[in-house]
């Protein structure tokens, strides 16, 4: 038996590659699931989870401009569950990167403004179920203007980061 | 290169095996606190709270870590485990206020008798909660000092916490002349009271007589104020009161003393 042969099929040897497979299947499903998360960079999580939420205010703008949105209540309300849904997973996401920063006055109203997102679209149904839908075009430009905003606050924020990352090396 | 085969079979690979459980391990460990603080903070726990809770799991994995990798180089851990258990006797009366610093902070999450940005009164400190850590809660005074008060002593002392209720009564004494008229004195402080944007309709403010000084009468004014806005509300109240009496001509007195002269016959 040649020594690289003696090496390769000593116990310890095959312990070590044994570990070093284990703890790298174990590395990237720990990566696998913050990504997940996305916890791993939490700025871009939260601006892909706005980029959703926008999508689902305007599938609710889609159902309030309707001329049979007020026989369509039910679907509308279904689909500010998932506004709900979204807004607070966005904004969990901007919790955790808050609790770290706290003083980082773009994210924090970046924060705001998401948080105000289920209201805007509960006070529209609730004006569609009451009154019908005119002027609810206005009020939802103005909700895309502002997520458009908090959008933008992120940008702003996530420079700011790239560089004081720059200054501190 | 026999010598150097055994080198590597008995030093050479587990070192590096250890290495790869230390290096790897550190990453996982790192990535489990990520998800574990956007876990705890989207649970809404206190973020001095979280911190602690964050520390505590840290510090339990690492420790688990290197117990891990000293089993890895053949290191008996129930040999070290034995070992310390003998020694808990000794090293627990040395660390007796550290551990009990340790086990009186997480009674203290579990009692949450504060939470962060409250303004709390712990023995002789009073100042806003910062953090809670492992072995120290952090206090902020007023006048921006970092105060660390130990775990055990936090718990051990009574905790007066002026943020826990969103509402605080607040007294505030006025001193007037024996020659002004009760009456006409209550109806001035009571009209301030009410008058102040701040101070809460309900309950009703009260202004009533106190007792008599030696150069004074004592009234007491109880008004009910959110505790976010007690001091602005107790400074700006004290000097509405007192000025709303000097401008309608209520004295406020100052110690007096009268002096009498006694003639003696004769003299």
């Amino acid at each position: 038996m040649s020594a690289a042969e003696r090496i390769f099929s000593s116990v310890s040897f095959l312990v070590f590659l044994g570990t070093l497979i284990l703890m790298v299947i174990l590395y990237l499903i720990a990566r696998l699931i913050s990504a997940r998360v996305g916890v791993n960079d939490l700025l871009r999580t939260a601006d892909r989870r706005i980029t959703v939420l926008k999508r689902v205010v305007r599938k609710v703008r889609v159902l309030c401009t309707e001329p049979s949105a007020r026989e369509d209540l039910a679907a509308g309300v279904k689909v500010l569950k998932e506004v709900i849904r979204w807004q607070k997973r966005s904004s969990r996401i901007l919790a955790a990167y808050l609790f770290d920063d706290r003083e980082d006055k773009d994210v924090a109203g970046a924060k705001a403004i998401i948080d105000g997102v289920p209201n805007v679209c509960r006070e529209a149904i609730v004006n569609v179920a009451e009154h019908g839908n005119d002027n609810l075009n206005e009020k939802f430009d103005n909700l895309d203007k502002e997520i458009d905003r908090a959008r933008a606050l992120l940008v702003k924020a996530k420079k700011l980061d790239k560089k004081k990352e720059l200054l501190q090396l | 290169m026999d010598t150097f085969i055994a080198f590597l079979d008995n030093v050479g690979f587990p070192v590096l095996t250890v290495l790869v459980q230390f290096f790897f391990g550190y990453l996982i460990i790192g990535n489990i606190s990520k998800q574990l603080k956007v876990l705890l903070v989207a649970s809404r726990m206190d973020n001095s709270l979280v911190n602690f809770v964050l520390t505590l799991v840290k510090f339990g994995l690492f420790l688990g870590l290197i117990l891990w990798c000293l089993s890895t180089l053949n290191i008996p851990i129930t040999g070290i485990v034995s070992a310390i258990s003998a020694a808990t006797l000794a090293i627990g009366l040395a660390l007796k206020d550290i551990l009990s610093s340790v086990a009186n902070g997480i009674m203290l999450v579990i009692n949450c008798p504060f939470k962060q940005g409250d303004y709390v009164e712990i023995g002789s400190v009073s100042g806003s909660i910062k953090e809670l850590k492992l072995l120290h809660t952090v206090l902020t005074t007023p006048d921006n000092r970092q105060v660390m008060i130990p775990n055990s002593q936090v718990f051990a002392t009574a905790i007066t916490n002026y943020s826990s209720n969103k509402v605080r009564r607040m007294d505030l004494q006025i001193d007037v002349d024996y020659a002004e008229d009760p009456e006409n004195v209550k109806a001035i402080l009571m009209e301030v009271a009410k008058s102040h944007p701040m101070v809460l309709p309900e309950p009703n403010p009260v202004c009533h007589y106190n007792y008599s000084k030696d150069s004074a009468i004592n009234f007491f004014v109880r008004v009910w104020v959110k505790s976010s806005n007690y001091w602005t509300v107790n400074w700006d109240l004290n000097e509405q009161l007192t000025r709303t009496l000097m401008e309608k001509g209520v004295q406020i007195p100052f110690p007096q003393v009268t002096v009498s002269y006694r003639k003696e016959e004769g003299k």
